[in-house]
């Protein structure tokens, strides 16, 4: 959403939207294969809780401690 | 766990807009993709779609709400199977999590976007923002040369990611101000192929982050063909935009690049820092044969300086700039350190120690003779640069003042740098990543021997 995207017609992005997107895409070949929706929703739905958990972490945890500036700039050896 | 809604930006600069309509009502079951509200800015209204399915449970922003901050939560959804009874009244006391607003991005609304473009008449001084003096410094070489043309990713119906080409597609038109696919590597090849075929492009990197996928170009074909063709063939080609650190964007999109430009012969670079200097130096750039690396900084861009109205005023290309005189130490620097040599030099005359601040402007061609000479004066010298300290452009000064300054020290030159990591994404260890006024005025004093 950080594009107004003035330069295309909304039926434009609807069309691509509906007819390209590469996700929905799989979705369509997955469900032709047998998989089941809800097994499909039942992934969305880890994924949110996965995304979820990982704000709420990065929103809470302290900032680092100085000492880790230089954390993981080369593997040591 | 129902899920919030956020206002979202519609923009890079975007920090606030108004909630136009809502498209779906309370209860309404709504699927990814679906339209749910409409929000408007000053410059576009779109449509708020819904990321999950499930039923709009509570709408928490009344249509026709102006002011509403990015990120502000505007509705409730419960997702699919979730129980409608799960209470949702806990938003109503939380304080919005706005958005953190960057401080290195001005709102599009902070920026008068109905400022004329300046350079029709001559006007003495007036104060302007960075951005309009490179702006305007665009405008008023193209009215000037019809072989001057700006192309880049957004800069002509968008007007630039960072506003820079405000007003240039209305005046000059779509074949001189030209969107591009984001491919910096195709679009900074046409504009080589294009100052081979003696047009004179200017190149708009997004930031010079992305300008490393555009190197072959810059380096291999518009650094050396004038070389490789025995003077044939030149490449009269700018290459613009932000470099350097941001804030809060990590290590990626906040790096100072300067001197993997400078390390090259063939090109020219420029980093001023000043509104005057950006104006005057980019002329010169445009009009300069070479091809020029022209780095600007995006934390600047808002900054507002005193710039002369005259438009034949251009800055030279290879001169640097004494901004503040002294006799105790020399602080050689360039771009936004400039602003920060500038504050360090006022603490310490407060110590009774009289910096000169030297602001380097161009860095390849390298005005040694103003550095030399005030290192005569002097006997010290301290480099502050945003970027690393290895082979950086600190490292330089070192051997300049080894092979032509040696007698005149007093002491060892120090460097002063960013710190030799990838920009930390964490605001503390960004701080500490990064040179601050406290590491000027410690190095001063040090080469000083008073601290």
């Amino acid at each position: 959403m950080s594009d107004p995207a003035k330069y295309r017609t909304k039926d434009e992005v609807n069309k691509m939207r509906q007819e390209r997107d590469p996700i929905d895409n799989v979705k369509e070949k997955l469900l032709l294969t047998g998989l089941e929706e809800k097994s499909l929703k039942d992934i969305d739905a880890s994924i949110r809780q996965i995304v979820s958990e990982a704000v709420e972490f990065a929103q809470t945890s302290p900032e680092p401690d100085p000492q880790e500036l230089f954390t993981d700039v080369l593997v040591k050896n | 766990m129902p899920v919030e809604i956020l206002m979202p930006a519609l923009s890079p600069t975007m920090t606030e807009g108004k909630l136009f309509k809502w498209l779906k009502g309370e209860g309404d079951s709504i699927e990814p993709g679906d339209a749910v509200a409409e929000i408007e800015t000053d410059k576009a209204t779109m449509e708020v779609e819904a990321v999950d399915s499930g039923i709009l449970q509570k709408i928490l922003v009344a249509e026709d709400t102006e002011g509403v901050p990015v990120n502000t939560p505007i509705a409730v959804l419960l997702l699919d199977g979730e129980d409608n009874s799960t209470p949702s009244d806990n938003h109503d006391d939380k304080t919005p999590p706005v958005a953190e607003q960057r401080v290195s991005e001005p709102s599009v609304s902070q920026f008068d976007r109905d400022s004329p473009i300046q350079g029709h008449g001559r006007v003495d001084v007036y104060m302007q923002t960075v951005r309009e003096a490179l702006r305007d410094a665009m405008a008023e070489e193209m009215r000037k040369d019809d072989s001057v043309f700006v192309m880049g990713e957004e800069v002509a119906e968008y007007e630039g990611a960072y506003k820079v080409t405000q007003g240039l597609l209305k005046e000059f038109g779509d074949k001189r101000v030209i969107d591009t696919p984001i491919t910096e590597h195709g679009f900074a090849g046409l504009g080589v192929g294009a100052a081979f075929g003696n047009l004179k492009p200017v190149i708009e990197f997004m930031t010079f982050n992305f300008a490393m996928q555009a190197m072959d170009q810059i380096i291999n074909s518009a650094a050396k063909t004038l070389y490789m063709s025995g003077g044939q063939m030149g490449c009269p080609i700018v290459f613009r935009g932000p470099n350097g650190a941001a804030s809060r964007v990590a290590a990626q999109h906040s790096q100072d690049l300067t001197s993997w430009f400078a390390h090259c012969p063939g090109l020219k670079v420029v980093a001023p820092w000043s509104a005057a200097d950006a104006k005057g130096l980019l002329k010169a750039a445009i009009r300069d044969p070479n091809p020029v690396v022209f780095l600007e900084n995006e934390v600047l861009y808002g900054q507002s300086f005193e710039v002369p109205g005259d438009p034949e005023i251009i800055v030279p290309i290879g001169k640097a700039n004494i901004v503040s005189s002294g006799t105790d130490v020399t602080i050689v620097t360039f771009s936004i350190m400039v602003g920060k040599a500038l504050e360090a030099a006022s603490q310490l005359a407060d110590e009774g120690i009289d910096a000169e601040v030297i602001d380097l402007r161009t860095i390849r061609p390298l005005d040694e003779e103003t550095i030399i000479k005030s290192v005569a004066k002097t006997n010290r010298i301290v480099v502050a640069e945003e970027g690393w300290p290895t082979c950086g452009i600190g490292s330089e000064m070192a051997a300049l003042m080894m092979e032509k300054s040696f007698d005149c020290l007093d002491a060892p030159l120090i460097r002063v740098c960013g710190e030799d990591v990838p920009m930390p994404y964490a605001a503390n260890l960004e701080a500490l990543a990064l040179p601050q006024v406290a590491d000027i005025v410690k190095a001063a004093k040090k080469v000083c021997y008073q601290g």
